[in-house]
């Protein structure tokens, strides 16, 4: 089934914040920051902006009747700097005007006296000042004390990660106004209508039943407004409140990409411990969390490096530590992958490095090692229908991997100018938000009494289709026509305390719930229908294409007359289900249990080439075997995976995050932070679904798809080091993602010392 | 007052012409289809059509709204994706439906538009072409591979199509609507006997791409000079051995350029590294020489090629080397009323080599890190010319006199790029990561050399 909302997008008539029609009088607000990194706040002058005509206030922390606080995990957010100001971009006042342009015009009237204090900018130097958001956390297996004395080999080195811009197409934005009797309308580009509510009640200082949050869809969101739309949404409803007109606020991308916070930066310290036969026996690794300011949900980000610290190997003595450091750049914050692309990427640099300093292909080491039925994650969850290795063989016979190399080899023999890479990413990923408590989901379902159905639910829509799939399975358990349903806005008087929509749990957690509601309607419905056709039990009664069967036979009722009937009955039409994820349970204080639901499995080949003149490359190719469980919807899983592919290409390679001594980020519009474009995108893409089994917890047995093809993109990573290794055999191996062109032709020339010669 | 014709509509307006297109749609008419991703040309969210009269017809070009001055707008055919939509789908709706090309929906408008600006253009109907329509356009979510099935549906739908008459053609397969065919006509009335008047003052404006970009107020607070679309300026002509080249001419007209792309045989490769389709078809040579750059590609080229600036103020016309040309940072000796008229440059005989390299983050629209052009005479395998100019290595393009003028009287060789690289780095003081920098200079100065000569110069010079 075709994404629900594919029509209007095309028709460009789809509906995001900006494109909310205004109400008369409405004002326009524009965030005046901080411009340093840490500092004390001596004075602010609003004076001047304030005579600007059109400006009709400066919201700041003196109109906060609430607290002005919106942290989340940890209440350690202010929405307004106070007295000091922790991070360039960090907001200090929202100014009101009657447009944008005059706001703007404002913001750069207003004058303010900091006192500079040092600023942190790396997590390394936040760990040697013992700047931490919250305790480091261990997770162990095995024993690698004792163990290291068996290796044959061991491999230690450092590696760093470079953080991530979201680049969602549609920037954070809210859109807020009053209500009768001092309630407060939200419109937000969130990803958590909750947060919104908590928070904005917080702030305003009222209760959460006063304030309605209302998300039609979002343009993108990465995760990067799981946390991260909630200031905005704050500041407009407070604005609204202060000086009671509706305010928008919507900021520029170059506003976005200040403000808001990315993808953490990780550096690492690892050792590998290999047996004679290339088998992992001991692996460690301190991970070095860059979280930023303040919490945001780093301390679930760092959970999840955690939880994937082994990635899709079987590891029987691990040690693997993440510091989350606190510095001064904006808070690092959700997005796709959430912690795990970094576990991932440090085990697999080490891999690498083995394979070098062995003189073997790191593909042998990689199959040698790959989890089996049965292993135990560090967490100690079993790993249950296991197809770490079924992915790479499929993948490796499916997608001719030895004729690949061959042809590689061949290729890279044949030319100088030019060198190809070959790799393999085996993918493991966890389902299930690693807190136990946000897994669940809700839905309520209206059915008309002519025949139709409205369904909201607590998921957002974001592009991932998720709204598809829900109505994909109303539409089957109810056994009626997908036209006869509407999929509305998520919207909390509607549905309340809705979980994030993260995780990549959304379609799970919601899509059941949706199941659910469904299943008690029709119970009711065979109710009534059992008196209409005068039958003994319920339990005969069918409902199919929206017929009903008694018996197995077709009866003359029809579904509009069954629906019509109930309504006479005076049963209920409407349903509200929730579902809270079976099974899983985490102890955190032994840090082991069973916190997820299942796992997606995985394999990416990816071929590349380097232009060793210039120190570009491109991606040929990538193939993949992925495991959907048994996909409901593979157009849009297909989509999720294709997508998140090449976000995560760009991770690896041409997105630098470069933030200077100041604490000023270097790239800070897209004009210089670059995501991949359609030239960059790989010239033969391949996506084949592993034949495997549906997952029970998964909705309609379809495995969550949202998050775990990012990290193939770690597989382009190696394959462009391998290539380069073809031109510079001697290249020093730095494993410091991404691979920039800067980085790849600086390597693959080492002598940069006699240009000056 | 501006008069054109949005979508279906006639409109007219007093806003100041130097305000951006956008902003209009999406403000004064509501026209929401249209979107901000990021008001510096780099996503294509607000890509719309621009047609205008040319041989009796309409020809359409895209460009990014944002960065489009209104008074750019005056007299044309404006397209958003309203404008597009009927009661159904069009086939290339509907093609991004079925691929699914389309997921969070927020960058889709941009996209179709880029397709119908591939329909409704020149160039071969190929996948290539349709792939570098969109080339301003960023989508975050889908990966591309899904869009780039969907241009592939659609270049087989537009086989039957012929190379005239494109928009009866669409109009009758139903990928446009009916009032496409009224235009012409309708433009006729609102244009007539009008031409872009070029005034001896004010801010002078041309494609908008820089100025909308660096300041948006000046553009809109200042008496606006329109000189887009001049058509004395938007040529480019043969004087003597001269060639040169109108300052209205835009990025697209260099790329398409027959008699350019015969002097410079990878002239079209040049230039698609430069921006993106929507972007070229607004921004002019003139705007890029006079921002002032240090890494205008345009300028890097020309200034290889000795250009010279003619420049016209109140009347009197004067002449300026063009590597005299900048002062410093994004300055340039010119006053601010002072027009660009013209750069001309030696036609380039069969003797002459031209080459031109461009690195960036991003191979596509991206800024250069360092980019470089050289020109070299050749003559039975010695060099009797040589010109280097390199961008990106401080406030102004550099001309390397010293590395040039040694490379003249050498054959190209291992040697010669060695000694010629050694002295190119004593020129060069890059002031940002000088090492990549001084590493990139000497990369493309092999190139450039290998490229002029690749039987006698060879990898090892670099090891």
């Amino acid at each position: 089934m075709i994404n629900i909302d594919s029509r209007t997008h095309v028709r460009g008539e789809s509906i995001y914040v900006n494109d909310i029609p205004l109400r008369e009088d409405t004002l326009f607000g524009v965030v005046f920051a901080s411009p340093l990194a840490h500092g004390k706040v001596k004075s602010i002058d609003f004076s001047e902006a304030l005579q600007i005509d059109g400006v009709e206030g400066i919201i700041s922390v003196k109109d906060i009747k609430g607290e002005n606080q919106i942290g989340g995990i940890i209440q350690d957010e202010e929405l307004f700097a106070d007295k000091t100001v922790d991070y360039i971009g960090m907001p200090i006042a929202l100014v009101c005007a009657k447009t944008e342009r005059i706001a703007k015009k404002a913001v750069s009237r207003i004058k303010i006296d900091i006192e500079e204090l040092h600023p942190i900018v790396t997590a390394r130097e936040a760990y040697a000042a013992k700047k931490f958001i919250v305790p480091s956390r261990t997770f162990k297996i095995g024993d690698t004390e004792s163990e290291w004395k068996s290796c044959a080999h061991i491999i230690e080195g450092q590696a760093e990660m470079g953080g991530q811009e979201h680049v969602y197409l549609e920037t954070q934005g809210a859109y807020a106004y009053l209500t009768e009797d001092d309630g407060i309308k939200i419109h937000s580009s969130t990803q958590a209508t909750k947060y919104v509510q908590r928070a904005a009640a917080k702030v305003l200082g009222m209760p959460m039943h006063k304030i309605e949050v209302d998300v039609n869809r979002i343009g993108g969101g990465f995760g990067g407004k799981e946390d991260q739309g909630t200031p905005w949404a704050c500041m407009a409803a407070l604005a609204a409140q202060t000086l009671r007109k509706p305010v928008k606020l919507v900021l520029s991308r170059a506003e976005d990409i200040k403000m808001t916070g990315k993808r953490h930066p990780y550096s690492f310290d690892f050792k590998l411990g290999l047996s004679k036969d290339l088998k992992i026996v001991c692996y460690e690794v301190q991970c070095f969390q860059n979280a930023g300011a303040c919490a945001d949900v780093s301390p679930a980000v760092m959970e999840r490096t955690l939880f994937h610290g082994t990635a899709s190997y079987f590891v029987p003595n691990a040690r693997i530590t993440v510091h989350s450091c606190k510095t001064n750049i904006p808070p690092n914050t959700a997005f796709r992958g959430f912690g795990a692309p970094q576990g991932m990427f440090v085990l697999e640099a080490a891999l690498m490095k083995a394979a070098v300093t062995l003189g073997v292909d790191m593909m042998e080491i990689q199959k040698k090692n790959l989890l089996s039925e049965g292993d135990r994650f560090p967490y100690d969850q079993e790993a249950k229908n296991c197809n770490a290795r079924k992915c790479w063989d499929t993948a490796w016979k499916t997608f001719g991997v030895e004729k690949l190399k061959k042809e590689v080899a061949d290729f890279n023999q044949k030319n100088d100018l030019f060198k190809k890479g070959v790799s393999l990413y085996p993918l493991c990923f966890g389902i299930s938000f690693t807190k136990t408590s946000l897994n669940q989901g809700r839905s309520l379902v209206h059915i008309y009494s002519d025949g139709t159905v409205s369904i909201t639910t607590g998921v957002v829509e974001m592009g991932q289709g998720v709204n598809t799939k829900i109505l994909q399975a109303a539409a089957q358990t109810l056994s009626i026509s997908t036209r006869r349903f509407t999929i509305h806005s998520t919207n909390t008087s509607r549905i309340a305390n809705p979980s994030p929509t993260a995780a990549s749990s959304g379609a799970d957690l919601n899509g059941k719930a949706t199941i659910m509601a469904c299943q008690a309607l029709l119970a009711r419905l065979k109710g009534v229908a059992c008196q209409e056709l005068k039958a003994q039990d319920p339990g005969d009664i069918e409902i199919k294409d929206e017929v009903i069967y008694h018996k197995g036979r077709k009866t003359e009722l029809t579904w509009a007359r069954l629906v019509f009937l109930t309504e006479e009955a005076r049963v209920s039409l409407s349903e509200h289900a929730h579902y809270a994820t079976p099974i899983i349970h985490f102890n955190k204080a032994m840090e082991k249990g069973h916190p997820f639901a299942y796992h997606v499995y995985g394999t990416a080949v990816t071929v590349v080439t380097v232009d060793c003149l210039r120190g570009t490359y491109n991606v040929d190719l990538v193939k993949i075997i992925h495991d959907f469980g048994s996909s409901m919807n593979l157009d849009i899983d297909i989509g999720q995976v294709e997508g998140a592919l090449l976000q995560g290409i760009g991770l690896m390679t041409i997105e630098e995050l470069l933030i200077d001594q100041t604490g000023k980020l270097v790239y800070d519009d897209l004009s210089s932070y670059k995501v991949p474009d359609i030239y960059f995108t790989p010239r033969t893409l391949e996506v084949k679904p592993l034949d495997s089994k549906p997952d029970p917890l998964a909705l309609l047995g379809s495995k969550a798809v949202g998050e775990p093809p990012l990290m193939y993109g770690i597989g382009t990573y190696f394959a462009i080091l391998k290539a380069m290794r073809e031109f510079n055999p001697q290249l020093k191996l730095e494993l410091w993602a991404p691979m920039t062109h800067q980085k790849c032709l600086m390597s693959l020339y080492d002598n940069y010392g006699d240009l000056l010669k | 007052m501006l008069n054109f014709i949005v979508n279906n509509k006639e409109v007219r307006t007093e806003l100041p012409p130097g305000s951006a297109l956008v902003d209009y749609l999406r403000d004064v008419l509501h026209l929401y289809g249209t979107k901000i991703g990021c008001r510096e040309g780099d996503c294509g969210a607000c890509t719309i059509l621009v047609g205008d009269l040319k041989n009796g017809g309409v020809k359409y070009e895209t460009m990014t709204s944002c960065l489009m001055p209104l008074g750019n707008a005056n007299h044309k055919h404006i397209v958003t994706i309203e404008g597009i939509n009927g009661d159904e789908l069009t086939p290339i709706q509907t093609e991004l439906i079925q691929k699914n090309g389309t997921q969070c929906g927020f960058c889709t408008p941009g996209f179709v538009l880029s397709l119908y600006g591939f329909c409704l253009g020149d160039k071969p109907r190929i996948l290539e072409n349709a792939v570098e329509a969109m080339g301003g356009n960023i989508c975050r979510c889908t990966g591309y591979k899904s869009i780039e099935r969907a241009a592939g549906a659609i270049v087989e739908q537009l086989k039957p199509m012929g190379k005239s008459d494109q928009v009866q053609w669409l109009v009758q397969n139903k990928f446009l609507p009916g009032y496409f065919l009224e235009i012409p006509e309708r433009l006729r009335k609102i244009n007539v006997g009008k031409v872009v008047e070029i005034k001896d003052s004010g801010c002078i404006i041309a494609g908008g791409t820089d100025l909308l970009l660096q300041d948006p107020e000046k553009a809109i607070e200042s008496e606006a000079n329109l000189v887009f679309g001049a058509k004395e300026y938007k040529q480019i002509k043969f004087v003597g051995n001269k060639c040169y080249i109108g300052a209205a001419s835009t990025f697209t007209d260099i790329k398409e350029s027959k008699e350019l792309n015969r002097l410079f045989p990878k002239m079209a490769d040049y230039v698609k590294l430069v921006a993106s389709t929507p972007v070229r078809n607004m921004a002019t040579v003139g705007g890029n020489i006079a921002n002032g750059s240090p890494i205008g590609d345009v300028s890097v080229m020309f200034i290889a090629l000795d250009a010279v600036l003619v420049m016209k103020n109140k009347g009197k016309t004067r002449e300026v080397t063009l590597k005299d040309f900048f002062a410093g940072y994004k300055k340039v000796n010119k006053d601010p009323e002072e027009l660009i008229e013209w750069i001309y440059f030696d036609t380039p005989d069969g003797k002459t080599l031209f080459s031109f390299e461009k690195i960036c983050k991003r191979d596509f629209l991206d800024m250069a890190t360092v980019n470089s052009a050289m020109r070299v005479v050749v003559d039975n395998g010695i060099i009797k010319k040589a010109s280097f100019a390199v961008g990106g290595l401080g406030p102004t393009i550099r001309y390397l006199e010293k590395a040039a003028g040694y490379l003249v009287g050498k054959r190209i060789d291992n040697q010669t790029f060695k000694q010629a690289n050694r002295i190119a780095q004593t020129e060069i003081t890059p002031r940002s990561r000088a090492e990549y920098k001084r590493s990139l200079v000497r990369q493309q100065l092999f190139i450039h050399l290998m490229n002029f000569s690749p039987e006698t110069i060879s990898l090892e010079a670099l090891r």
